[in-house]
């Protein structure tokens, strides 16, 4: 099972690639914003282009949030059981709404 | 050449392979064209022939789209080139290929026509006919990831060079979306191995040929 640890200094972080056989499960989110001072609202985004189908010819880039969650300033948070039902169909990407270095979000997933 | 393998009822031992193997015999119905290579080339009449099979090889290829919901997308399985078409033929005519298909987890429903249009899983009353626009009609015939796990493919489909194009339809139901997007997406992950299969034809088959040999139906075997 593939993790990843990033911070904040981008805007956005892409946290896995879009895989062509398969969906993308997160298993663990573990949001550290204990060194900062201000909450941490993150929204996690699943970006694909989908296929050609009878309605709509010409897909373009897509982009759905999956998951918004604010973590408070000076807090640790595991994030597991709202992550239960969740599916990722292209890539991961995590934005938070202000640029902090000392936040740090450790990404769990797996392949479905 | 379309087949969905019922759950056992008991359990043979030692198992039988899924696939064919080399050296089945394999017969061509009765109702198969007279005109498809795979028997003009190896033969002058193509119905109810005999083939030894003398090479296989398990090729596995998997396919996602991404589909919207109350939306669809065909696969084509033909080698006729359409934004929709996978090249799951043979090219050549003494080739038969097994098709295993199966599916991912997910939320859709699978229809299969051939040729075009025509669905495999019609019934007899001249309205049931499979419609994804049908609130109803939507269900009739469609298979859905159970009946076909990816990790245990019941769905065979057979294929020879030049047959008609087998088209399937995967349908993402409604019902399926979020109110500020409007709508969501589905993920139709399939799994498929292509069992190739070399033929050579058996000219006068003995009675025990005849007897193990496991025919392949036509489209309009299957479908009256």
């Amino acid at each position: 099972m593939p993790s990843l640890v990033i911070n904040f200094a981008a805007a956005t972080n892409v946290l896995a690639q879009e895989r062509g056989n398969c969906k993308i499960k997160p298993s663990t989110i573990f949001i550290d914003n204990s060194g900062c001072v201000d909450d941490a609202q993150l929204t996690f985004n699943d970006i694909f282009t989908p296929d050609i189908t009878n309605g709509v010819p010409l897909p373009v880039l897509t982009t759905i949030p999956r998951l918004n969650v604010t973590i408070p300033a000076g807090v640790c948070q595991s994030l597991e059981d709202s992550l239960k039902d969740m599916e990722f169909l292209g890539t991961v990407s995590v934005t938070r709404g202000a640029l902090n270095a000392a936040c740090l979000l450790t990404f769990m997933y797996d392949f479905l | 050449m379309f087949t969905q393998k019922p759950s056992p009822i008991a359990v043979v031992s030692p198992g039988v392979p899924a696939l064919l193997q080399k050296n089945y015999i394999v017969k061509f119905s009765n109702n198969w064209p007279s005109t498809l290579p795979v028997t003009r080339q190896i033969a002058d009449v193509t119905q109810g022939k005999y083939f030894k099979i003398i090479q296989t090889n398990q090729v596995p290829y998997d396919l996602d789209y991404i589909i919207p919901a109350n939306d669809f997308r065909d696969v084509d399985f033909s080698n006729t080139l359409t934004n929709f078409n996978i090249n799951l033929y043979p090219n050549s005519g003494n080739t038969l290929y097994e098709i295993q298909l199966g599916f991912k987890q997910s939320n859709f429903l699978a229809h299969f026509m051939i040729p075009a249009g025509e669905f495999l899983s019609r019934l007899e009353q001249a309205s049931m006919i499979p419609n994804t626009v049908d609130a109803r009609l939507r269900y009739l015939g469609a298979r859905k990831w159970q009946d076909s796990p990816y990790d245990n493919k019941s769905i065979y489909i057979y294929t020879i060079m030049n047959m008609d194009a087998l088209i399937m339809r995967l349908f993402v139901d409604s019902g399926f979306g979020v109110a500020a997007l409007a709508t969501d997406f589905e993920k139709v992950i399939t799994g498929i191995i292509v069992n190739k299969c070399k033929l050579v034809e058996i000219v006068t088959p003995n009675e025990y040929q005849e007897k193990v040999a496991k025919e392949i139906p036509y489209y309009t075997d299957i479908r009256w």
